[in-house]
């Protein structure tokens, strides 16, 4: 949604990031849990904080 | 990501880690590989010296193996070590050791007599201590080494 926003292609998010799209899309599906560093580096790009974008929703809180 | 990162590595995290976890699979299936070869070509070849490339660079992987684990206070990362476990892997080898005696006389007959039988149990016990003294060992060397890393010495700076 954020990257939708920004109306950016996961290839291109994935090319301002510095990573493959690969490992985008991993990150995007929940396959892959990217560390603290990569983390910031998307924040910056799509100028969200880390809860808005990595943050667990209310719902999911719930559900546990 | 920085510029000074992508001129390091060509690769991101996530292809970094899956370049990892295939050297860690490699390293496995050449180990077992390894083994497979040294205990097939002892059984048909009854010579050590015909093998002795392989023997080397086996003990080559193992003691690099054991270094790096006792030096870094880790071992396998799904199961932890106990006396008991140790146990029942040495009496394992034990067994390899017996089946590849009892596969031996098959392919070569003359060598089966007594004296044959009397050394094979031999050599396998020796190879169940061996082994359970070796585990034991490491076992130890990696719970030492772990307490000291988890533990470190603080400065006296009172």
């Amino acid at each position: 949604m954020a990257r939708a926003e920004h109306d950016m292609t996961q290839k291109a998010l994935a090319e301002a990031v510095g990573i493959s799209r690969q490992t985008m899309n991993a990150i995007e599906q929940g396959d892959y849990n990217p560390t603290i560093k990569l983390c910031r580096a998307i924040c910056k790009v799509l100028g969200k904080s880390l809860d808005e974008l990595f943050g667990e929703d209310d719902e999911d809180e719930q559900e546990k | 990501m920085s510029k000074k990162n992508s001129t390091q590595c060509n690769l991101d995290e996530m292809q970094q880690l899956t370049v990892l976890k295939t050297a860690k699979k490699t390293l496995g299936l050449t180990f077992w590989c390894l083994f497979a070869v040294i205990v097939i070509q002892v059984c048909l070849t009854l010579s050590l010296k015909q093998i002795a490339g392989e023997i080397v660079v086996f003990f080559v992987l193992c003691i690099y193996q054991f270094i790096a684990y006792v030096k870094n206070g880790i071992s396998d990362q799904k199961h932890s070590a106990t006396a008991k476990k140790n146990a029942v892997t040495s009496f394992i080898s034990f067994l390899i050791m017996l089946f590849a005696a009892a596969i031996i006389p098959i392919i070569h007959p003359a060598i089966l007599s007594t004296k044959y039988i009397l050394i094979m149990l031999a050599l396998a016990t020796l190879v169940f201590i061996c082994t359970f003294a070796l585990s034991e060992t490491l076992r130890r060397a990696i719970a030492k080494k772990r307490n000291i890393l988890d533990n470190p010495e603080e400065d006296e700076d009172d």
